[in-house]
């Protein structure tokens, strides 16, 4: 069997998810800036449209289905679209998938079906009585134009929650078929892509409002900073109280409830140096319950607070466990927010801002996490351990638990912020690619996330978790969730998305 | 000091420690520690080492490698 170990500073940069979702969106992005030159080489991507069934029914067109993303593209037919982008998302995933030694055949087939299912999802989400919002939205009133006499009004909220519960279906009720596909349900792998590409929305609005963009990511990492500071300890006091929990159990439990999910729980058993059933338990917890909060805390936090979207995305971001879940969350939250406010106001909100809000206090949580499991092996060494002989922490185990992609993230969006400052007049050129690759190739990896992360979710797996599956319920919804809000609150009360003009 | 590298995994739970030369098992790490000690003992008779164990991830699930693709290198200084 290869081994997979980290001995030098470039270990794994061909081998790990992290890594190569730092290549691909960095890739997509250096597609994108080609614009600057007047290189259009992303305007080729299928996106959905907003259809009608009786309209489509009548007279099927594809072209009422799905469109390229750029006018260049305008001529070529939209199933041709569709198969470029399957052949350009299949082959460059596959690529990595080879590299990280991944079944190679496995993966290509199960990415095919992800693809397949996730654009049947993603198409039927748009059908307007989903979607469709009795709103003017980017010159265009579907709800009006197509006469529709009801409709549920999600926005693309109605495609997100489609490909959820069509992943979960298959992961929960055809489990022989979900195994098949399971190599390439990686939704790590794709969000943390897509969040490399956000990267590209954050400078577009910094471009947009500097002041609010560094106010909102600086209030982001002092909400994370605080509301870890009070998690942790709580959640271990509990388990070590009341729950009679071992000190590595609860340790790898805090972190996982707390900071940022199973990254957490494998750093922080990995500092301690748990044996590795520990975190393994802990995580498959972890998975299971994200996928409540991933269902619940969105439309929970729409209709309780319609009027704090910022607050309720920071919230997210501190409750939600797993870069995958939050972005979906946050992703759920955004449309849900907007059309809600939309539908009452008739104001429309700038599309990204709340997801923003939700992925910027966890990009910081996932930062922390490799000075806090730095800090925690020093003091697990010097106040529990048993010291037979003496060991050191080599300072390059905070490179190896640095997400990679997140420093892809902050890559992008400082050549945004490098465009911005010293070729303004480059700013219409890296706009035009930039926006077509944080829009359409963004939410095709946020789409993916959503399918595979039902896909990877077997409810089964919570029997026999027994006072784990308790205190994690305690601590989430009684504790973390709570202080989460009131953390987010203070930080971020009073902040709202622009308004679109 | 005398530099030495071992592959460090868990499996059927124990750890398990190895290089081209030598394994070492134990349920335990301190128990590791003192194979490796002993072992440099008998072998050695004095001299100051810097052991490092590197940990194999293949002791992981595929599915929970996407998460965070490492666990903890060791480094551990004994004198005899």
């Amino acid at each position: 069997m290869n081994q997979q170990i980290n001995k030098k500073w470039h270990s794994g940069m061909f081998s790990t998810e992290d890594w190569w979702s730092a290549w691909l969106g960095l890739f997509f992005f250096g597609l994108g800036l080609l614009t600057i030159w007047g290189l259009d080489v992303v305007g080729w991507i299928a996106k959905p449209k907003t259809w009608e069934w009786t309209n489509l029914v009548n007279d099927f067109s594809w072209s009422k289905l799905l469109k390229t993303s750029s006018k260049t593209y305008h001529d070529l037919h939209p199933l041709l679209s569709l198969f470029i982008t399957y052949i350009v998302f299949a082959g460059l995933t596959t690529l990595g998938a080879y590299y990280q030694k991944l079944n190679v055949k496995k993966y290509f087939t199960g990415f095919t079906a992800i693809f397949v299912l996730t654009w049947l999802s993603w198409i039927a989400g748009h059908e307007a009585h989903l979607s469709a919002i009795n709103a003017v939205v980017k010159k265009h009133n579907y709800y009006q134009e197509f006469h529709l006499n009801w409709g549920l009004q999600l926005g693309g909220g109605a495609s997100y929650m489609l490909a959820l519960i069509v992943g979960l279906v298959i992961g929960n009720f055809f489990k022989g078929f979900a195994n098949k596909i399971k190599e390439a349900a990686k939704p790590e792998w794709f969000i943390k892509t897509g969040i490399v590409l956000l990267g590209i929305k954050l400078g577009m609005m910094t471009m947009k409002a500097a002041g609010f963009t560094y106010e909102l990511t600086l209030a982001g990492a002092a909400a994370a900073f605080v509301a870890y500071l009070l998690f942790w300890p709580i959640v271990y006091y509990i388990g070590r109280k009341y729950f009679k929990l071992n000190r590595s159990s609860a340790a790898v439990l805090s972190s996982g409830i707390s900071i940022c999910g199973v990254s957490a729980s494998i750093a922080t058993a990995g500092a301690i140096k748990a044996k590795p059933v520990i975190p393994i338990a802990v995580s498959t917890l972890i998975l299971i319950f994200a996928m409540f909060e991933l269902v619940i805390l969105p439309p929970a936090l729409t209709n309780l607070a319609p009027n704090e979207p910022i607050v309720n995305g920071a919230a997210m971001g501190m409750t939600v466990k797993t870069d995958g879940a939050d972005a979906a969350a946050g992703a759920i939250l955004d449309e849900l927010m907007l059309s809600k406010h939309l539908k009452q106001t008739g104001e429309q909100w700038e599309e990204g801002w709340i997801l923003s809000a939700a992925l910027l206090t966890k990009i910081w949580i996932d930062i922390f996490i490799g000075i806090w499991s730095f800090v925690l092996a020093l003091v697990w060494i010097r106040n529990v351990e048993n010291k037979t002989v003496k060991e050191k922490i080599p300072k390059s185990e905070i490179w190896f638990r640095l997400p990679k992609f997140v420093m892809a993230y902050m890559l992008v969006w400082l050549i945004y912020l490098g465009i911005m400052y010293f070729f303004p007049d480059l700013i219409a050129g890296a706009k035009a690619g930039g926006h077509i690759v944080q829009g359409s190739f963004r939410k095709l990896m946020f789409m993916l996330t959503f399918l595979s992360i039902g896909v990877i979710t077997d409810f089964s797996k919570l029997k026999g978790m027994g006072r784990l599956a308790i205190l994690y319920a305690i601590a989430l919804f009684a504790i973390i969730a709570p202080i989460a809000y009131v953390v987010a609150y203070l930080f971020h009360h009073g902040m709202l998305p622009p308004v679109v003009k | 000091m005398i530099p030495l590298h071992y592959k460090l995994y868990y499996q059927n739970r124990q750890w398990l420690c190895e290089n081209e030369s030598h394994r070492f098992v134990a349920d335990e790490l301190e128990d590791i520690d003192q194979q490796i000690k002993q072992y440099l003992v008998n072998t050695y008779r004095q001299g100051t080492f810097n052991i490092k164990l590197h940990f194999d991830f293949n002791a992981f699930p595929l599915w929970m490698r996407q998460y965070m693709p490492h666990y903890f290198n060791r480094q551990i200084i004994i004198k005899i």
